[in-house]
């Protein structure tokens, strides 16, 4: 699943004519008479990021078709740093008109219009608050299915009232046709929420899953095995993730990413986690037999079957994905070179460590353990993984392989940068950042 | 792709963005 200059050219050209659409729409058709350039600015700034806002209903990571272009893990960046940017673009927008002309306060003026002045006055601290709960959501405090429901809420509302805005105003949007367009897309906005809170969770309640074990890897690492009830399951790629549902009813908030850390080729499907969330924590306890819904599979963190080999970078838990596509690996007698970087604390930290060592025998395997915290003794790596290490520990030939790079932030941002300073290029990079909230 | 090439990414959209709206708001405004 390499990337491609052409196809990540196209789908950047979609999103950009999509973004301007506003800005066309306004000038095509009949125009009103002409305004000075910084109310005109203040208009065209409220155009865009409200049509960037728009687009972030589809840039969630959750459509097929775009993620495996970038995968998974690079559209939901992309769609946390274009809410930046339509933060900036949607604020400006009164602030441009306010600053060129004060009279444009009446748009807050609860005398003029009541309804209007409330409903733009709550825009801009429903704003504030998406962007704080999204950029710093562990620092105040939020947990992960509070943050979901605000989110979603507040994103649409927000959404709904820029564009119902757009047509009070109707400066730009005079012809019933135009407002007709403008209408459409809110509707179109409006139906990708109804698509991912009800149809999403309906397909996924007419496919059920139970946990078949759960198997303690280490102390506190623990892998839930699970198979479907009563239909085929899931077919996945080594090295994608799934969103994970316990419960009886998937119409939850509580929806968790985990990598598969099984084979393709197995029967049933494996998730390993840490137990260190409030919802990881409750597998330990979990029966045999509990319901459970899975919606996937996603991710482009999968090895290119073109591809001359492969470096896994991973730290702690991240080893699940590099896990799922070594087995898969050993059980399609793939012979391909793979160097594996592992970080660890300790040495009891390593999870899989012994069938890891059994791979090495199966495959044309190299496993390179990095200690934060290594015993007497230790002849091994010390320390973060960072480009030092990889300078030392790669081989020449190594060039032209894929990179896998999956752990905690600081490791990922020093190995990225370590491996695009050493040459390597965009395309055979991949990276896989669970933790974007 | 990496986290950088993203941010990248989406900023330089961002800017074509505005830039297109200044051509826009100049257009009005002639």
């Amino acid at each position: 699943m390499k990337y491609s200059a052409p196809r990540v050219t196209k789908w950047v050209a979609v999103y950009l004519v999509l973004a301007l659409a506003p800005l066309v729409l306004a000038v095509v058709g009949p125009v009103p008479a002409p305004r000075p350039f910084f109310v005109e600015l203040g208009v065209g700034l409220g155009f865009v990021g409200m049509a960037i806002l728009a687009l972030q209903f589809v840039t969630t990571g959750r459509f097929k078709s775009i993620a495996p272009v970038f995968g998974a893990d690079v559209v939901l960046q992309f769609h946390r740093q274009a809410g930046v940017v339509a933060f900036a673009l949607v604020l400006a927008h009164p602030a441009v008109l306010v600053a060129t002309d004060p009279n444009y306060l009446e748009f807050f003026d609860p005398r003029v219009n009541l309804l209007r002045a409330i409903a733009l006055i709550a825009v801009i601290p429903a704003l504030i608050l998406l962007l704080v709960t999204s950029l710093w959501r562990q620092q105040v405090g939020l947990n992960y299915e509070w943050w979901r429901l605000i989110h979603g809420g507040l994103s649409l509302a927000v959404v709904f009232i820029g564009m119902v805005h757009g047509i009070q105003v109707g400066e730009h949007l005079g012809p019933i046709w135009k407002q007709g367009l403008w209408a459409g897309a809110l509707m179109g906005v409006m139906y990708l929420v109804v698509h991912s809170r009800v149809i999403r969770p309906y397909l996924m309640k007419r496919r059920p899953y139970r946990v078949a074990e759960v198997r303690e890897e280490n102390p506190d690492t623990w892998t839930l095995t699970v198979e479907p009830e009563g239909h085929v399951g899931m077919r996945f790629k080594a090295g994608q993730f799934a969103w994970m549902t316990v419960g009886d009813s998937p119409y939850s908030l509580q929806q968790h990413p985990f990598s598969f850390s099984s084979s393709e080729r197995d029967e049933t499907l494996s998730f390993t986690a840490n137990a260190v969330g409030d919802f990881t924590s409750e597998w330990k306890d979990m029966e045999p037999g509990r319901r459970l819904f899975l919606e996937g599979p996603y991710g482009g963190f999968v090895l290119d079957p073109d591809s001359e080999g492969a470096v896994f970078i991973v730290g702690g838990i991240g080893v699940t994905p590099a896990m799922s596509i070594l087995r898969t690996m050993r059980d399609m007698d793939d012979e391909r070179p793979v160097i594996l970087f592992y970080g660890n604390d300790s040495p009891d930290d390593i999870t899989f460590a012994d069938e890891l060592a059994a791979l090495q025998r199966d495959l044309n395997l190299t496993v390179i353990h990095a200690l934060g915290n290594p015993p007497d003794g230790w002849t091994g790596e010390e320390g973060y993984i960072d480009g030092d290490m990889l300078d030392r520990r790669l081989p020449p030939d190594s060039r032209n392989y894929e990179y896998f790079i999956c752990g905690p932030k600081p490791m990922m941002d020093l190995t990225e940068s370590a491996l695009r300073n050493k040459g390597i290029s965009w395309r055979q990079i991949y990276t896989e950042r669970f933790q974007i909230v | 792709m990496l986290y950088r090439d993203t941010r990248r990414l989406v900023n330089a959209i961002g800017v074509v963005l505005v830039v297109v709206a200044a051509v826009f708001a100049a257009l009005r405004a002639w």
